[in-house]
């Protein structure tokens, strides 16, 4: 039974009709300061991402159309196919390394330095400064700043050395297989130390300080009080550190890149997940190793190791702050 | 009495431990600026210590034939764009995130914050074929997209809790008397968050001052470089003309201690947030 509308009826409608999208637009309309980092969030870093899962089934090189899709091909590859099986396992085995030597330095001599901070003594601000200054510089910078100091022929290092009597250790820190890794890592450790070390300063500066006297008083010395109350509050902070320290670790690739160059010389000693990610994908490894696809492939592994803890340390982070 | 030399002895020692690992971070730094002053011959005779004569010629040569005002320009123009586009966008959108209900609004900010365990440099194959395929490989405007969109996480994970925290009184009030949405964020929001803003800003700031790794891949010809990749470029040119290397060493970490001798305390902040609260 159709219903006939007087010419005002109708437009009532329509109105009645309109009014709540207009007005729903206009609830809205606040969301279009939401906008443009949502799309440049979307373009620039979930696309790529996403991107970068699809790419890694493929076998191309970057150049041309990419058609020839091989599943799981890539990853096998890096886990199980000499000689991808081998770099890999080495480079990761690096990382390993310089994650371990990061964090131990970092939690340990960060926890004493900032500790040593913690006494009341003059120049603490200095010493805060002076801490941190490294932090600030490119790691090009201090890259290249290290590759002059350490230069075998002239070096300052190696020049010092020889005069304070210790000339056969002398060496060619940067060009021997066996030094160089560490010698990095702790570059690494030069530049980003005063990270560490301020927030356990942070962290010790919220520890009451009559828990520590009422400690001083009952005959506790300095080990006691380091072992029984600074280390156990200072929990949180080290979990913050250590994955920190654990997601910087597996990126590394700046001071392998820039002082031993896209082979991550001598003879690979210096190879990281960084190193040859760039070199998959960039550099171009023989025609055996097509790149992207077998470069992405790497870049997603990696996210799988470093994604994991990042996550543990979110759930942890949520606990701490329902505990407060 | 005893006491007392303990006391001291203590103190001589926490002292001496803090200062010998000051000298490691100090000499270091200024043996790169004294030698900057020597001649190649006498770095070699004599690569620490003071120079003998302090002559300006290696930063005049760092500065005009090794491009150095150029790589200057670009580190200026890329960073100072990038951060204020950072802290324009980021700002907004957690302003939005922090202060309106609507349906997505925890899916999008999970989102966000998921950039923050994401390192970008892992997807760098996708993205170096997006900017190729939108013609922006070696422009400017592409990497400060790049930065934008990699500073968006961290900022408005800063952001989002000041945000929250505003009284919601001072808001109504506004409300009441007619601002709009826009108004309301720009008269009354911005202004009460600017501590954090500061923090966000040099957050940003030293990240993109220094990052070698994008303009490494996205920028291909030498007058786009910033400081970092025009110095790895720098010692690719002049291996051993070593007194202009560490020239340019210098010409690279002074303005950078400078300005963190002057706002230490703004800059130490702005870089351990996230990890103190």
């Amino acid at each position: 039974m159709a219903k006939t509308l007087t010419a005002k009826e109708k437009e009532s409608t329509i109105e009645t009709n309109l009014y709540p999208i207009v007005k729903t637009l206009k609830k809205y309309s606040f969301l279009l300061m939401l906008l443009p980092a949502v799309i440049i969030y979307g373009v620039f870093i979930l696309y790529p991402f996403l991107s970068s899962i699809y790419v890694s089934l493929f076998d191309w090189s970057g150049i041309g159309p990419m058609t020839h899709f091989v599943g799981l091909n890539n990853y096998i590859k890096w886990l199980t196919e000499d000689p991808y099986s081998t770099m890999f396992y080495r480079a990761l085995g690096h990382n390993i390394f310089i994650l371990l030597i990061n964090i131990i330095v970092s939690v340990f001599f960060g926890m004493f330095i900032a500790f040593l901070l913690s006494q009341k003594i003059k120049g603490s601000g200095i010493y805060k400064i002076i801490f941190f200054m490294p932090h600030t510089f490119s790691l090009a910078v201090v890259a290249f700043l290290w590759g002059l100091l350490l230069n075998p022929q002239w070096g300052v290092v190696n020049n010092f050395l020889k005069t304070i009597g210790l000339g056969h250790y002398a060496l060619p820190w940067l060009g021997s297989e066996h030094t160089a890794l560490s010698i990095i890592a702790v570059i690494g450790l030069w530049h980003s130390m005063g990270f560490p070390i301020l927030v356990f300063l942070a962290a010790i500066m919220t520890i009451p300080k009559s828990l520590i006297e009422a400690a001083i008083i009952d005959g506790a010395g300095i080990p006691t009080i380091f072992s029984k109350i600074v280390i156990p509050l200072l929990i949180p902070p080290i979990i913050t550190i250590s994955v920190l320290t654990f997601i910087g670790s597996f990126g590394t690739f700046e001071l392998m890149f820039l002082l031993e160059g896209a082979q991550a010389g001598p003879y690979y000693s210096t190879d990281v997940l960084g190193t040859l990610f760039y070199r998959t994908a960039f550099g171009g490894m023989g025609a055996e190793a097509s790149g992207m696809g077998l470069g992405a492939s790497l870049a997603i592994i990696t996210l799988i190791i470093i994604i994991p803890i990042s996550i543990l340390s979110i759930w942890f982070q949520r606990k701490r702050n329902i505990e407060f | 009495m005893t006491q007392l030399r303990k006391f001291k002895i203590k103190w001589i020692l926490i002292h001496l431990l803090l200062f010998i690992y000051a000298l490691t971070i100090i000499y270091p730094t200024l043996i790169v600026i004294f030698n900057s002053f020597k001649s190649n011959q006498e770095i070699f005779s004599k690569p620490y210590g003071l120079p003998s004569s302090f002559s300006f010629q290696h930063y005049i040569q760092a500065w005009q034939e090794a491009n150095f005002s150029v790589y200057f320009k670009n580190s200026i123009l890329i960073t100072f764009i990038s951060v204020i586009l950072v802290l324009v966008l980021s700002s907004m959108a957690a302003y939005i995130l922090a202060r309106f209900k609507f349906r997505g609004n925890f899916i999008i900010f999970f989102t966000f914050l998921l950039g923050l365990m994401l390192p970008l440099r892992l997807a760098i194959v996708p993205l170096y074929l997006l900017l190729r395929d939108l013609n922006l490989l070696d422009t400017y405007t592409g990497i400060i997209l790049v930065y934008t969109a990699s500073g968006l996480s961290f900022s408005i994970f800063i952001l989002y809790t000041f945000f929250k925290n505003i009284p919601n009184e001072l808001i109504e009030a506004a409300r009441m008397e007619g601002a709009s949405v826009f108004q309301i964020y720009y008269k009354i929001m911005l202004p009460l968050v600017r501590p954090a803003l500061s923090t966000v800003a040099i957050f940003n700031f030293m990240s993109i001052w220094n990052d070698f790794f994008f303009p490494y891949i996205f920028l291909s010809s030498e007058d786009k470089y910033t400081i970092p990749v025009g110095i790895a470029s720098f010692f690719g040119e002049y291996t051993t003309d070593w007194s202009l290397l560490f020239a340019g060493l210098t010409i690279s970490i002074v303005p950078v201690i400078v300005l963190f001798l002057i706002m230490s305390k703004q800059f130490i902040d702005g870089l351990t947030a996230g990890a103190i609260k």
